[in-house]
Formats: structure tokens, sequence, C-alpha cells
């Protein structure tokens, strides 16, 4: 098609298929018709289900840095440490109060205190290896001793318990346990506890792709799913309960909508959780975490060289871990969350950009469009990143409460800030597609010969009653442009979705039967012609 | 007395309808009586195909529904065009089916219409007539004069309706497929409305 036109408001050249400037964004039909297209600006849509999502990142990151040693399983006891975090976490499940303190490799101490008691892991291939492993060699002294003299519980693979419990006796029977006041075998019973794991299970919790390693990390990640789950809903529902009048959601409606927004927000961070794990068993993951550290590392350690800064990650680090650290152990707690939070929000980015991706390869979404809503995402993430440590080194002393809030309050502004500035550089899709809405509606208005603003006002009111004009409706009708983006088929296609409603409101008008008065109608219409027409001609005389 | 003839008439039809559906058929279906959806025998073939394309097709993707029988009928490509009279005692069924989850047995239609009408909240007295709470329905999404109620207007109604529901959980969460029974049930009421064929009745509605 050769034929061009220009905008009548910018004069930009414009192809023959188009309707919507590129430029200016004005509708060349309707601004010649003099109908004024310049809408107020857009105001920023708030997607809380984003906010909450990337806050959750952050608080998972957290917990997995807390909770998880997933850099000790890629090692030759990757077992063991495996087994360590899966049987604490399922502890903490049952309301146990766990401090994994092993990681502070201590000589001898305990991988990890549970309501006082110390616990010692040990998870060899068999029983005899597990419990030899307690032990300084053959006919050695047992090796964990707790605070009180006694010894560690130690805690063996849930295939090898019988097995154990033999194994100890017969050290005791030989006195390798007198060290720690041991001199019964019947005792080996008390000492040796069952893990909740079998060797083979622990094995696969260190690796990816099993059933093990899956259930797993849907078990530590459904606890931060939860806590996104109840903040989407409270927020969601808050939201339509304070703007009711205006969506016109009854109570229950608006609990099952939350719901289903909680319920969407769980699952994405669920589903991050889950991939980021699985990732970083990985070679490649593991590559990636090794690149972010080494990012982060830097970043911290610029930091550190001021004394504001030192001030700033100690507080932060303290905020994280809930424990007081200084020095180089403050810095290391933030590069590793820093690295964790990089690999979390990147998976979580990638997850929640899949619908828009989709849309795109589908033609439902402009280029423009799919790029914007990648920053606005973009935005949000660091935002929240942002928002989370103010909220941690604000909070630092009172237990880091203000991490979350920071987040979800770093996310609201960045994204808000991120939309504002795309909303200047590219309108939205769908305030296009309105205005050759609303074209289609001036078309089937002179259609069907709307004479009142009654009928106009009935029309509206039945579009919205029956939900036409719909962000779905909004998004087929950009697709039906197809790859040149015809606005032309936009228009006919919302015609033909709006044109029964304009019918119906033809139906309403009272019908007129003309019977016996028939011939009285016909000369009072010729003569009302006669007058228009003489009218006309009279004006025309005055011009 | 008027309860016991029109079980009498329910059950004649019933039977009736029965031996016509499946005429190579060895199995006779038993279909539960439900003397509200009786006067579909006496409907025409233009009039039940609507109702027969809501049960078997989906109009989000046209693909027939997961859940339906009615298409798996042996008899079903034979008689849908012009005996879809035959079908009757299957579009009972299916609309009874609907009506619940897929583990309890169907409903009576009645109970159908109430779950359509609780979803549309319509106001009703428990003790309502069928047919009248039919009217009270049509009232609640047609707002002009009943007799320019056309079947076109049903259908698109309906189609508007159904997509406030998701195709994949309608039916698993909710009990009933509101997807499949209000287009139905709206569909019943206004073949009720054309086949009583009473001016006064329908100018006492307006």
């Amino acid at each position: 098609m050769s034929y061009i036109h220009y905008c009548p408001s910018c004069g930009t050249e414009m192809k023959a298929h188009k309707l919507i400037c590129p430029k200016c964004g004005k509708c060349c039909e309707l601004f010649e018709m003099g109908i004024d297209t310049e809408e107020k600006p857009q105001k920023p849509k708030t997607d809380h289900k984003t906010i909450v999502t990337q806050t959750g990142a952050i608080l998972d990151a957290a917990q997995i840095e807390r909770n998880l040693q997933w850099t000790k399983y890629r090692t030759r006891s990757a077992q063991g440490f495996a087994a360590e975090d899966a049987n604490a976490f399922n502890e903490r499940l049952r309301g146990m109060k766990v401090e994994q303190v092993g990681r502070s490799n201590t000589l001898n101490g305990a991988d990890r205190i549970t309501n006082g008691q110390w616990i010692q892991t040990k998870y060899y291939q068999t029983a005899k290896g597990s419990v030899d492993a307690a032990f300084e060699g053959a006919g050695g002294n047992y090796k964990y001793v707790d605070n009180n003299g006694g010894p560690q519980i130690l805690e063996v693979p849930k295939d090898q318990y019988e097995d154990a419990i033999r194994r100890l006796e017969e050290r005791i029977e030989h006195g390798d346990m007198k060290n720690v006041g041991i001199d019964d075998p019947q005792k080996a019973k008390d000492i040796i506890k069952k893990g909740d794991y079998t060797y083979k299970q622990a094995k696969n919790i260190a690796k990816a792709g099993n059933i093990d390693s899956l259930l797993f990390d849907i078990k530590t990640g459904s606890v931060i799913a939860l806590g996104t789950m109840g903040i989407s809903f409270t927020i969601n529902l808050g939201i339509t309960l304070i703007f009711n009048k205006k969506n016109g959601l009854s109570f229950s409606d608006a609990v099952k909508m939350s719901l289903l927004a909680g319920l969407q927000s769980g699952c994405i961070t669920l589903g991050s959780h889950v991939a980021y794990m699985q990732l970083i068993r990985t070679s490649v993951g593991r590559k990636f975490a090794a690149l972010t550290t080494k990012g982060a590392k830097y970043a911290v350690d610029n930091i550190w060289k001021t004394d504001f800064g030192k001030k700033v990650i100690t507080k932060l680090a303290k905020s994280l871990i809930k424990k007081n650290v200084t020095g180089a152990a403050a810095k290391n707690v933030l590069i590793k969350n820093i690295r964790t939070d990089v690999i979390t929000q990147t998976i979580l980015f990638v997850i929640t950009s899949i619908p828009d991706t989709v849309s795109l390869i589908k033609g439902k979404v402009s280029n423009q469009q799919y790029i914007k809503n990648l920053c606005v995402g973009g935005a949000t993430a660091t935002g929240a990143t942002i928002g989370m440590w103010l909220g941690g080194i604000a909070t630092s002393n009172q237990g880091g409460w203000g991490i979350p809030i920071g987040g979800l309050v770093g996310g609201f502004v960045f994204e808000q800030g991120a939309q504002w500035v795309g909303n200047q550089l590219h309108e939205d899709d769908a305030i296009k597609m309105s205005r050759l809405v609303l074209l289609a509606k001036i078309r089937l208005s002179n259609e069907y010969l709307l004479q009142s603003q009654e009928e106009f006002d009935y029309v509206d009111a039945n579009l919205v009653h029956y939900k036409v004009i719909d962000p779905e409706f909004l998004v087929a009708m950009y697709a039906v442009g197809g790859p040149e983006g015809d606005d032309f088929k936009r228009v006919d296609y919302a015609c033909a979705r709006m044109e029964y409603y304009f019918e119906k409101a033809i139906r309403k008008r009272k019908t007129v039967i003309v019977s016996k008065a028939e011939g009285l109608i016909d000369s009072c219409i010729t003569e009302l012609s006669e007058e228009i027409e003489q009218m006309s001609l009279d004006e025309n005389d005055l011009d | 007395m008027l309860k016991k003839t029109s079980e009498i008439i329910a059950k004649g039809v019933n039977i009736l309808v029965s031996q016509d559906s499946a005429p190579n058929s060895q199995k006779k279906k038993e279909v539960k009586v439900d003397s509200d959806l009786v006067f579909l025998s006496n409907c025409s073939n233009e009039q039940l195909q609507p109702l027969v394309g809501w049960i078997v097709y989906d109009p989000q993707d046209g693909k027939k529904r997961l859940r339906e029988n009615l298409s798996k009928q042996k008899y079903f490509e034979s008689n849908y065009k012009y005996h879809t009279k035959r079908l009757v005692p299957n579009i009972i069924e299916e609309i009874q089916g609907f009506g619940t989850n897929m583990l309890i047995s169907g409903s009576q239609y009645r109970d159908v219409l109430k779950k359509v009408c609780d979803k549309l909240e319509v106001n009703y007295h428990p003790l309502i007539s069928t047919e009248r709470l039919e009217i009270e329905l049509l009232k609640t999404i047609w707002d002009l004069e009943f007799e320019k109620l056309t079947m076109r207007d049903i259908e698109q109604i309906s189609l508007e309706l159904v997509r406030d529901y998701n195709k994949y959980t309608d039916g698993v969460l909710r009990g009933a497929s509101y997807r499949v029974i209000i287009p139905c049930v709206l569909h019943i009421a206004f073949l009720r409305i054309l086949t009583e064929n009473n001016s006064s009745f329908t100018n006492d509605i307006n």
C-alpha cells in the first residue's frame, strides 16, 4: 500500500493503515472531528503482587543464607550438610528452637542446638562409619562433648538407626565413652538420634533434579511463600475494600479475589525459591553465584572504606542474621546476602516476565510496552532491595522488623517512579486502544443514529455492566492489528464487539405504529423537510 | 391433583422420549424425572439446537467440553440436526449433571435454576414457582420489554456472563459448572416463554 497520510496534530508521516500517530499518540480521525483526546496524565497503576513477590524474594534470600549451607552441597561430605539443614528445618517446623551453630567451625562443637540440646549430625554410608566418625579413631574417645561435660546427641541416617545403636553399644562396652561419663551400653539409644532422612535422601538433597531435593526446596520455600501469600491477601483485601464503591465488589467476592491474588503471589515466590535452589546446585548456578559474589565483594569492600560505610554494613548484617556481628564477619554476611538476593531477584524477574514475553511473541503487546514492563519490573526489584536495606539499617536494634516493610515501601516508590517515567516516554498500548474504542463508538453512534444523551448513557451503562471494554478485550484488539498494527482492523473489531449494545439501545425506543394518521404524518415530514431545506438555503445566502 | 397430573405427564414424556432417543440402542438409560423440563419435548429442533450447543461446546475456543457426555452418544450425530427432540432426555441429564460437581449425581432443574439465581443475585421467595423464578431471573438480565427478547439476546448475554468464570476451574471448585448452567437456564427460561405462548401471561410480566 503506497498511500500515506499525515498526522493533523503534529504532521508526522503515517502509513495508510495507521490511525494513531506514532509520535504524538493522537487519533487522526478524532482530531479531525474536533474531539479532544488530550487525556489526563496516566496514573501509575500499582501492581502490588509484583512488589510483594519481590519483597518475598528478598526475605527468602535472607532465609536461605540464614538456614541453608548450600555452598557446601558440592563438597565430599555434602550429604552431611544437607542432612543438617533438612533435619534442622523439620525441627523448626515442629516448633522447636533451633540454632545452627555448626557454621562457626568450632573444634568438636555442636552442629546445632535444639531446645538446649547439643546435636552432632553424622551421615556416612554405613552405620559403623556414622558412629565411628564421632570418635577419635579406632579405640579413641568420644569427640563431642556438650556444655555440661556430657556427650552430644549423635544424629544418624534414618535407615541406620538400629545398626548405629548396636555399634555405639560396642564402643561403650569397649570403654570409648568413659571420657563423657558413659559406661552403660543401654544408654546408646539415648545418645543416638534418628534423623528424618535416610543417607540416600540426604545425598539427593544436595543434588539438583531429583524428587528429594525438589520436595526439600518446596518445604523450605513454603514458609516464605505462605508469608507472601498472607501479605498479598491482606494488601489486596484492604485496597479492594477501600475502593469498594468504585469496583462494586461484595465482601465475599473481595475475599475470593484477594485469596486468588495471594495464592498467585505465594506460588510465584515458591516457584522462584525452587528454581533458585535447583540452579545453585548446578555448576552453571555456582558460576553465576561466584560472579555475583565477586561483584558484591567489590561493592561492599568499597563501602567498608569509610566509617559511615562500616556502621551501615554492621547494622545491616545485624538485622539480616539477627545477631551481633562486626568486622569481616559483618562484611561476609552482607556479601552472601547480596549474592543470594541478586540471583533470587534475577530468577523472579525472569519468571514474572514470562507472561509478557509470551504476549510479545503472540503479538499482543508492542515492543515498547514490553520493554516498559520489563523496566518497571526491574525498578521494582531494585526499589524493594534498597528499601529492605534501609529498613534493616533503621531497625537493626529492634530485630530488623523494618526489612519487609522497607521492601514493600521501596518497591512501591520505585515502581510508581518507573511507571511515571515510562508514561512520559511511551503511552500504554491500552491507552491507544481506548482511543480507537472511542472512535468505534462514534462510528456506531452515527451508524445507529443515536439521538439523545440518554441513549448514549444506556449504551455506556451496558458496556460497563457487562465489562465489555476490559483489559483482555484491549489486548485482543491490539493483537487483531497484526504485525503491521492495522488500526482500521482494530476499530472494526471494536465495532463488532460493541455493535449489539447500540442495536439494543435502538430497540429501547418506543415503536410508533403508523395506522390511520399515515397521510397526516407523511405531510408533516414533507413540510418539515421543506422547512429544513429552506433554512439551509437561507444560511448559504447569508454566507 | 395438579402435581399428580404433571408427574404422570412427566413420566409419560420421559418414557416416550427415552424410547425415541435411542432406537437402535439395547440399553435404555433411566433419566431422572424432571417435571420442570417436560415442556422441552414440545420445542422445535431449531429451538433446542442452541441448548445442545451450550452443553457440548465451550464458547471460548469452540472445543468440546471435557465433562459432557451428550456428543459421546452413538445417535448424537444422526439426531443433532433434524431430530434434536430425541436428545431431550440426554439434554436433561446433562443439565442436571452440570448443576453439581463431578462426584455427586445430578440435581433437579429447579436446584440448578436456584444456583444460577443465587449467583446472579436474584431476590426470590423460597416457595416461588419455577416459572416465576425464571421470569425473575430474566428480568435481572433483560431491561427491555419481554416481547423484544430474542434468542440472539440470550446468546449474547450468556456469552457475557460466562466470561466471568474460568474455563479450567469452573465446576471443579464451585460444585456447579456455571459456564454451562447459566446459558442453559437462560435458554430454557426463554424457551418456556416461547412455548407458553400466552400473551396475557407475558403482558402480566411486562
